[in-house]
């Protein structure tokens, strides 16, 4: 169709039906070319459904003219007016730029300590102890120096072996694996000439500034002493008590003659010494210490034998050392008493 | 464009957007704000001012769509916009149901609220031809309406 040629040689292409349609808008508006125009024209005259559908479009654009004439009434613009503004104007000084300085600060302080609160309480402190190196737990409580005794006749001498028997008398911690390290030492050495008095606690920074333990407590009392405390923030060690140990005492009148009976009448039991004193050791003059391991099946034989040489009392008590199956171990100690 | 131009302008698009007042006038309150706000921080000039509100109608738009079936249906037209007596507003109530969403509010911006293609392409990041031609398909279809219904002039 459309055969409308401008130039001279220059074919122009006829539009389709759904081209003109996609034109009508444009052409109801009057923005097409000419060129365009005179097409969709041409095929307007023929399409009666085009033509329809121009109506139509012009129906909707005048529909679309008559409401733009609605308006907004007076109240409805100034509460949309007032809305904006009371609601612009809230945000605009609830903002932070406009707070106070004091409340600036102190909400940013609260923030901050709240943080850190929450770290403080949910970082699990035990595990980062133990995590620490052994170095960095031992802290020197307490440093004391005694000032020197005014007159050396009262400077005590202290008798001079060491008594054999602290197997049980220390608690199990301090007493016996050599590998396991003590909870509490007291170590001693001679104080500088011009040492006063002196209360500290401080941190040692390694191994170097740890004291020696000094076992012997004979060197305790001197005539010019330093005390040094040191207690090492190690994780205790708890040791259970599955063991027992027989503890007892008897009283006799004669005990030079007795000790050596009691002696025999255990061995014959199958009593066996133990720790580091023979049977019936002569502890002090009025005192025979006897620590010997037994048969338990014997148990109470030797009972029945020991009361002959006096009235005896035996306790059973836990103990965290655990005998072989079978076997006990008792410290029996023997008081000379007056026969009088 | 003056303040009362801008209320004047979006308080007409949602009117003609949405179904029902109260959300028009919350999405109108909603626009205002962050346009006036943005307005007064960026020294904007009357252009882009129009780019702005087209762009701030739309996105309140898409939001106050998706919520309109929450909200009453029930429309009354007393709550302040004043419709020209001659007119029957039941063709444009079939046409936001029925027609697609872009082309009514292509017509309402292009040929009730008179921006310009060029304004509406910029607010919307689109092209000027896919405007007009949104344009187009929404009077056509609501020509159809207005034909089928003869209630028109």
């Amino acid at each position: 169709m459309v055969n409308h040629d401008p130039q001279p040689g220059r074919k122009v292409r006829r539009l389709s039906r759904f081209l003109c349609r996609e034109l009508l808008y444009d052409y109801a508006s009057g923005i097409l070319d000419e060129d365009r125009r005179k097409a969709v024209d041409e095929f307007l005259a023929n399409n009666e459904e085009q033509q329809q559908e121009l109506a139509e479009l012009n129906l909707a654009m005048d529909y679309c003219q008559d409401l733009a004439k609605t308006s907004i009434t007076q109240p409805l613009s100034e509460e949309l007016k007032d809305k904006v503004s009371v609601v612009t104007e809230l945000s605009r000084k609830i903002s932070w730029q406009h707070w106070p300085e004091f409340m600036r600060w102190g909400t940013e302080a609260l923030l901050i300590s709240t943080v850190v609160a929450i770290i403080a309480i949910s970082i699990p402190w035990d595990k980062v102890r133990e995590m620490l190196p052994e170095s960095q737990r031992k802290y020197i409580l307490t440093e004391v120096a005694k000032k020197p005794a005014p007159q050396p006749e009262e400077i005590k001498t202290i008798p001079q072996a060491p008594t054999p028997e602290p197997e049980e008398e220390l608690p199990p911690q301090t007493s016996v694996s050599g590998d396991e390290e003590e909870e509490t030492t007291v170590a001693t050495q001679p104080p500088p000439p011009e040492s006063a008095p002196v209360l500290m606690a401080k941190k040692t920074g390694g191994p170097a500034e740890e004291p020696v333990a000094e076992p012997e407590p004979d060197e305790v009392e001197t005539k010019t002493t330093k005390t040094t405390v040191v207690v090492k923030d190690i994780p205790e060690k708890k040791v259970a008590l599955k063991g027992f140990l027989y503890r007892g005492s008897l009283s006799n009148d004669n005990l030079d003659a007795t000790t050596p009976l009691m002696r025999t009448e255990i061995e014959k039991l199958g009593g066996e010494k133990a720790g580091d004193v023979e049977l019936g050791w002569k502890k002090t003059e009025n005192l025979r210490y006897f620590h010997f391991t037994l048969p338990e099946s014997n148990y109470e034989t030797l009972l029945k034998t020991l009361r002959y040489f006096g009235p005896v009392r035996i306790s059973k008590e836990a103990h965290w050392r655990v005998m072989p199956e079978g076997k006990i171990r008792i410290i029996l100690t023997v008081e000379g008493v007056s026969s009088n | 464009m003056t303040e009362e131009a801008q209320i004047r302008s979006v308080a007409l698009f949602f009117f003609f957007a949405l179904p029902n007042e109260s959300s028009a006038k919350q999405a109108s309150v909603r626009t205002l704000r962050i346009c006036q706000r943005k307005i007064k921080k960026e020294q904007l000039e009357s252009s882009a001012v129009v780019s702005l509100l087209i762009h701030h109608t739309y996105r309140q738009w898409r939001k106050a769509w998706k919520r309109r079936e929450k909200v009453s249906q029930g429309i009354s037209y007393e709550a302040g916009w004043i419709i020209p007596e001659a007119i029957e507003i039941g063709a444009w109530r079939q046409f936001q149901k029925d027609g697609e969403p872009e082309e009514l509010l292509a017509v309402i911006w292009s040929k009730i609220l008179g921006f310009t293609d060029e304004d509406i392409a910029l607010g919307l990041g689109l092209t000027v031809g896919t405007v007009r031609h949104r344009v187009g398909r929404g009077l056509r279809h609501l020509g159809a309406l207005l034909s089928l219904r003869g209630d028109h002039g």
